[in-house]
């Protein structure tokens, strides 16, 4: 993750939320993070018990970076932690509140629906793949599940948002999830469900269920629980923030 | 008393001189206007506030209760006293307070209750506000021109001093201090409340700052002075949550201070009252309080609240639909008497289009019986004649090492006859508040 300033700042305040954890489902085994400039940071935590990285770069400086780099073992499990305390999760969220075109979409998905829970949320996965497109570009970050649904087009953060709304309207809890996975150049985002307790991952964007090529960074209701980086600094600059993620896979270690 | 009346126009001269004046955003304009004061007091008697006292104290300790259990335990969500919708979805519900224990488990320390007296003389609650409840100043400065205008008025009544609300302010924040000064942060000079702020902070003893003075350094908030940093253990603080950090809630703020939020959860500040409190005195929350009561005390709630109900739950929509025309709508996350809608006022097409949304989303509304106010009288323009009007009443409740309701008020009434809105931001006036001492 890197922040370049268009002028000279100081006194920058930052949190970033990008460093994966060990779950039931992964391992970290080993990570290794280079901050520049170099200052004193520290460690924090969420409600939601995700990673922050908090610290202050006092002097001027004209860009902020973060690298982290690291080996993770990954599809230890196919669920995580059992965890029946998912209220929060049940309830409509700001990015995740239907309007006419999600309730629209649930009513027509509803007819014809399975039964079971696990079903069902296959079921809503597949029909919001066959009606939305993947297009850079399309939306912000700040474009809502049901403005991007109007458009019928956008990218991982929008499918998510989707599928998280529709499963609420169905009783099933659902968080939003950001991390990294093969193949992308960037963050991706996807969606965990509670199913009698414990969470499992899909990823809407690629109708697929998570596997051991994901790994995840961390968990909220949504998009605002997950924002990667926040800061605020003194200066006059304008900034461009670009985040880069590169996951291959090598052997597992000894 | 009529001495009072002949020193209206004295008082109200005098009111200005202060600067006594709340600022209103009209149009995206901001505009300063005086906050008429009118001279008959608003007097109850010693029994009738005992009551009232009681109910409160037991109110805002339910209150406090809630607040620290649902960024606690949750235990009254996972009893099924209230649905977890109408704390999660409610918008003063802040997910980074979750966790965060407040020091001595006050999250509500000056809490302002809104009342109104129905015809019949039961008193009901309206609203509960639990953020950061403002006009505790003007029933104080305008006690202060009265007994200067008219000395012989207090001597010859049995009025409950109420100078005390400096010192119940004080000995809160020392109570909850974690160590170092006491200030008031305020997002400064275009604030409605700005005069409050500046006038509680000089009889605190507090040092009234804004956000640019304050910083956070290993989570320890200092105050910059010319005589260097001096440690603050206690922020009253005048701007809302959203503002108040940008790096703990919303980034795009220019005022706040950052990093304040993890000195609090770090406990090396106290911040009054708690971020997150807004969850408690949502209108859709409000509807529950009696429950609350009953659930944490194990007690009857004293305090009445005006008959509500949730279209939320299919009979109470049932109910609304029934009989829309005699409700008050209210939007839960509107404030300052914006979303109030009257059943009856509405066109049959409005309402056609109210009821539309009503149903869509009904989490988002509460509706209530409209109650008969028992008007109290206003001297009219010509300083003569008594009229009269609606009129509510905020009263203070301070939480530090006891509860205290504070004896006297915000008396607000409406500017015109037919208004039942008294908010100070729709240009209505105050009263002075005399609470009987025998």
């Amino acid at each position: 993750m890197r922040i370049d300033f268009s002028s000279p700042v100081y006194n920058n305040r930052y949190k970033i939320k990008y460093m994966p954890y060990d779950t039931l489902r992964q391992r970290i085994i080993s990570a290794e993070l280079c901050v520049k400039p170099d200052n004193d940071g520290y460690w924090d935590s969420d409600r939601f018990g995700n990673k922050i990285l908090c610290g202050t770069v006092a002097g001027a400086h004209t860009s902020f970076s973060v690298s982290l780099r690291g080996i993770a073992e990954t599809g230890l499990a196919v669920n995580e932690h059992y965890d029946n305390d998912t209220d929060i999760f049940t309830v409509q969220s700001a990015y995740t509140k239907p309007g006419k075109e999600i309730k629209y979409l649930y009513e027509k998905l509803c007819k014809g629906a399975p039964k079971s829970r696990y079903d069902r949320v296959m079921h809503f996965m597949n029909g919001l793949f066959r009606v939305f497109n993947y297009v850079p570009r399309a939306t912000t970050v700040k474009t809502t599940a049901e403005e991007a649904l109007r458009l019928r087009k956008g990218v991982c953060q929008d499918y998510a948002h989707i599928m998280i709304s529709l499963l609420r309207l169905d009783g099933i809890p659902a968080r939003y999830v950001v991390g990294m996975m093969i193949g992308e150049g960037a963050s991706h985002a996807w969606v965990e469900v509670n199913l009698n307790g414990y969470w499992y991952g899909i990823d809407p964007t690629n109708n697929l269920l998570t596997d051991d090529f994901y790994i995840k960074i961390s968990h909220g209701r949504d998009y605002r629980d997950c924002v990667v980086s926040k800061g605020v600094f003194t200066g006059a600059a304008a900034q461009t923030q670009s985040v880069y993620a590169r996951v291959i896979k090598i052997k597992r270690p000894r | 008393m009529d001495a009072l009346n002949s020193h209206v126009n004295q008082i109200n001269a005098l009111l200005e001189r202060y600067g006594v004046r709340f600022g209103i955003y009209k149009n995206g304009v901001f505009k300063e206007q005086l906050f008429p004061f009118d001279p008959i007091p608003r007097i109850i008697e010693k029994d009738e506030f005992e009551k009232i006292e009681r109910g409160l104290k037991q109110r805002v300790t339910a209150l406090n209760m809630f607040i620290a259990d649902v960024y606690g335990d949750k235990k009254i969500i996972k009893d099924k006293v209230i649905p977890p919708e109408f704390v999660y979805s409610s918008s003063g519900y802040m997910a980074e307070c979750d966790g965060v224990k407040t020091p001595k488990g006050i999250a509500s320390h000056i809490s302002g209750i809104g009342l109104v007296q129905a015809k019949d003389g039961e008193w009901y609650i309206l609203e509960d506000n639990l953020r950061i409840p403002s006009g505790a100043s003007y029933p104080l400065i305008a006690r202060d021109l009265c007994r200067k205008a008219s000395p012989s008025t207090f001597r010859d009544h049995a009025v409950a001093d109420n100078r005390d609300y400096v010192r119940l302010l004080r000995d809160t924040m020392d109570y909850v201090n974690t160590g170092g000064l006491n200030v008031i942060l305020t997002p400064g000079r275009y604030n409605a409340a700005f005069f409050e702020h500046s006038y509680l902070a000089e009889r605190t003893g507090a040092v009234l700052v804004s956000s640019n003075e304050l910083v956070v350094e290993n989570n320890i908030v200092y105050l910059n002075t010319a005589l260097g940093k001096q440690r603050v253990g206690a922020v009253y603080r005048r701007i809302s949550d959203e503002y108040l950090d940008p790096l703990a809630f919303n980034e795009e703020s220019l005022i706040g201070v950052p990093n304040l939020y993890d000195a609090f959860k770090s406990g090396n500040v106290v911040i009054l009252n708690a971020p997150g409190n807004g969850v408690a005195d949502d209108k859709g929350i409000y509807y529950f309080v009696p429950k609350m009561v009953k659930y944490y005390l194990g007690e009857e709630c004293i305090t009445n609240n005006a008959p509500t109900y949730l279209p939320y739950y299919e009979e109470d929509m049932k109910y609304v639909l029934d009989k829309f025309d005699s409700l008050v709508i209210k939007d839960v996350a509107e404030a300052g008497g914006y979303g109030v809608v009257f059943g009856s006022s509405l066109t049959s097409e409005k309402k056609a289009e109210f009821i539309e949304m009503l149903k869509s989303e009904p989490r988002r509304f509460i509706a209530q019986e409209v109650i008969d106010f028992l008007d109290l009288d206003i001297l009219d323009e010509d300083g003569k004649t008594p009229v009269p009007r609606k009129a509510d009443l905020r009263a203070f409740v301070l939480s530090g090492k006891t509860t205290e309701v504070w004896k006297s008020g915000l008396t607000r009434f409406s500017r015109n006859s037919d208004s039942f809105i008294v908010n100070s931001s729709q240009g209505g006036g105050f009263k002075d508040t005399w609470v009987l001492s025998r």
